[in-house]
């Protein structure tokens, strides 16, 4: 018999819930605030969503971040897949497991070092080779692009252990050639892993303030560290307004992504229950 | 040219794994048209062959001939052979007619040709009217179809199927190999396939061949491995078999609980071990005249629908089986004592096993 959780459970689950997001609830309601005091509630208005359209700082910031994520996230997936490519499809070789965590280990690492070791790097790199000149929007796309690879990595190996090998070799046998049979076969079979590590590479730098801060010169500041800044001198309304978008255009992000992923997964789940095991 | 002599010929093939020969010293010739089976238990390498086949399996040793046309070392996709996989591997991103069309477009065949071609194949399976649905929506016999029509679109010289039937149910299956055979039959294409399941090469296939760890031990007719097994592993693989050991003599009679027996094939003054299908075995409720029949008593008695099988137990042998027909014949009850005697051809001598 089946039976619903028990009431400890559900007030325990309805406290975590209230603890995840009551901040941000309130964050997205206060930024409907027509007052300049954001504890004080004065009516409901859009006039905060105004002021930010008209801050040519915060839109600035606004385009470097967007710029950097789709940048970012694309170079992300490119080298992503072929990691994973590497990691699941060579079969077994020497130092398979090692390259596996050096790839995924970027994941447990501290933001805060690897931003301090990239800024380390650009110096050193810019002393001796001349190159990068200055930091900037370059130098913080390369550093997205670094962290963000590991995590496109991890999602597509995901769904490259669970391909099955027959319809490579299938298409193989119908006359592809290795490369046609992996653009034609592989990539659209696990498409959706690759849009998924898309929007998770982009809201992952469009979100990043430490290695962006660490890695920025002073043409190129991205929204999280205007934001930052901002709130340092007191937080203005202003802020509430762009955290309400950035919190919708994420979460939709991460919705289509799992819907992607699960759709998928459902129409794959009968046909391939090959012999990917043999391998 | 080519030291060929079948239209597929396959010559010392071999294919080690880890130092363990999963595929040794494979000697084969296929006619063209021919629909052969390789036939053995789990692991003993009929998979492995078969890849090798298409170019998907490394080869360590001897060469493939195919039409005249030497194919080792090419590719997988470029040779003119075509393989239907065991769990099918339709594309799932594809539609039915795509999968059928993928093949043509690799070899650049496009527009209406290659849509009458698609076409042409789809009612070949009987699936035109499914021709836009996706892998996922079609039942596996569905699927089994798809598969065929995919690897038969590109009029490959060579078909092979990896386990045919394996994916379907037994009703289905039996329907599954019918059509099969006939649309081989009908298309007249050479082809190539591996079952572990006895039943389903002597349907499907004019010659079997039987794999034992790697090796082909026997190559024949379904009657020829059936009526006459080389050695015991074929001798049981086939069917049920009674084994029976005895010293020949020179008149090619066996010498089996005391009991002069006719055999085949024995080498006289040697130990030989018979073999004798429960079938072959004629039951007599008296002693025959010629005195040289095997005496026993009915041990158990089976009902198997169309026919019986008795157990019968003969002092100083294991019972043996004997099937006697459906309403014919009246079975004897348990406790019955009964007379066992066969013909020569129906007794073969086995080589002894290495
Ligand atoms: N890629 C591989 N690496 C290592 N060993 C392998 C590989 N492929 C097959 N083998 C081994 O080779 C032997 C033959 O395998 P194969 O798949 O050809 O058997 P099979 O006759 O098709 O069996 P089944 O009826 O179970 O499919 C087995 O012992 C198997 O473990
Ligand atoms: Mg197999």
């Amino acid at each position: 018999m089946i039976r619903g959780p028990s009431p400890a459970l559900r007030a325990a689950m309805v406290a975590v819930l209230v603890f995840l997001y009551a901040p941000m609830l309130l964050l997205v309601i206060y930024s409907f605030n027509d007052s300049r005091l954001v504890t004080v509630w004065a009516g409901f208005s859009t006039r905060w969503y105004g002021e930010l359209f008209r801050d040519q700082q915060m839109m600035s910031a606004l385009w470097v971040s967007l710029r950097v994520a789709v940048m970012a996230a694309s170079a992300a997936v490119v080298l992503g897949t072929l990691a994973a490519i590497a990691l699941t499809r060579l079969g077994a070789f020497r130092g398979r497991s090692v390259l596996g965590m050096l790839v995924t280990a970027p994941l447990l690492i501290p933001e805060v070092i690897t931003g301090l070791s990239l800024l380390l790097l650009f110096v050193a790199m810019g002393q001796l080779v001349g190159w990068p000149a200055e930091r900037g929007m370059l130098t913080v796309w390369i550093a997205h692009v670094t962290f963000a690879t590991a995590f496109v990595t991890v999602v597509v190996a995901a769904r490259l252990a669970q391909f099955d090998r027959a319809l490579y070799e299938a298409a193989l046998d119908l006359g592809a050639t290795p490369f046609k049979a992996f653009t034609q076969v592989v990539l659209p079979v696990i498409a959706p892993a690759l849009v998924a590590g898309w929007l998770l590479a982009f809201t992952l730098s469009l979100d990043d303030l430490v290695i962006a801060s660490f890695t920025s010169g002073p043409g190129a500041t991205t929204l999280p560290m205007v934001v930052f800044s901002s709130v340092r001198l007191g937080v203005s309304p202003k802020v509430n307004a762009l955290a309400t978008l950035l919190i919708a255009f994420v979460l939709l992000a991460a919705l289509v992504s799992w819907w992607l992923l699960r759709r998928r997964s459902v129409a794959s789940a009968p046909s391939s229950a090959g012999d990917m095991s043999r391998r | 040219m080519s030291p060929a002599q079948g239209f597929l010929s396959l010559r010392a093939l071999e294919r080690r794994f880890a130092g363990v020969a999963a595929v040794a010293a494979v000697d084969l010739d296929i006619h063209r048209s021919e629909v052969f089976a390789l036939l053995g238990p789990s692991g003993c390498g009929k998979s492995t062959l078969l890849r090798m086949l298409a170019g998907l399996e490394g080869v360590d040793a001897g060469s493939i001939w195919l039409d005249g046309e030497l194919l080792d070392g090419r590719p997988a996709h470029a040779r003119p052979v075509n393989m239907m996989f065991q769990a099918y591997a339709l594309f799932p991103h594809l539609s039915v007619a795509e999968n059928v069309a993928f093949g043509l477009r690799q070899m650049g065949m496009k527009g209406a040709r290659a849509r009458s071609r698609v076409q042409e194949m789809l009612e070949l399976v009987r699936m035109s009217e499914h021709a836009a649905r996706r892998p996922h929506q079609l039942s596996g016999g569905q699927q089994q179809r798809v598969a065929l029509a995919r690897s038969l679109a590109r009029a490959p010289k060579l078909l092979l199927l990896d386990e045919p039937m394996a994916a379907l149910d037994r009703q289905l299956r039996v329907q599954m190999q019918r059509e099969l055979r006939e649309i081989l039959r009908a298309i007249e294409i050479t082809c190539v396939l591996v079952t572990h399941d006895r039943d389903e090469a002597m349907t499907m296939a004019d010659r079997i061949g039987l794999m034992q760890r790697g090796r082909l031990v026997q190559v024949g007719t379904p009657e020829e491995v059936y009526d006459r097994p080389r050695t015991r592993f074929a001798a049981e693989f086939l069917g049920q078999v009674n084994l029976l050991q005895g010293v020949a003599d020179a008149a090619e009679r066996i010498c089996v609980a005391g009991r002069l027996l006719p055999t085949r094939g024995a080498a006289a003054g040697t130990l030989t071990t018979i073999a004798v299908r429960p079938e072959d075995i004629d039951l007599h409720l008296s002693s025959p005249t010629h005195g040289q029949a095997l005496e026993g008593t009915v041990s158990g008695v089976d009902y198997m629908g169309a026919h019986r099988v008795l157990e019968v137990a003969v002092a100083g042998l294991a019972p043996l089986a004997v099937i006697i027909g459906g309403s014919a014949q009246k079975s004897p009850p348990v406790g019955t004592r009964v007379w066992l005697d066969w013909c020569a051809e129906d007794a073969v001598a086995l080589d002894p096993e290495a």
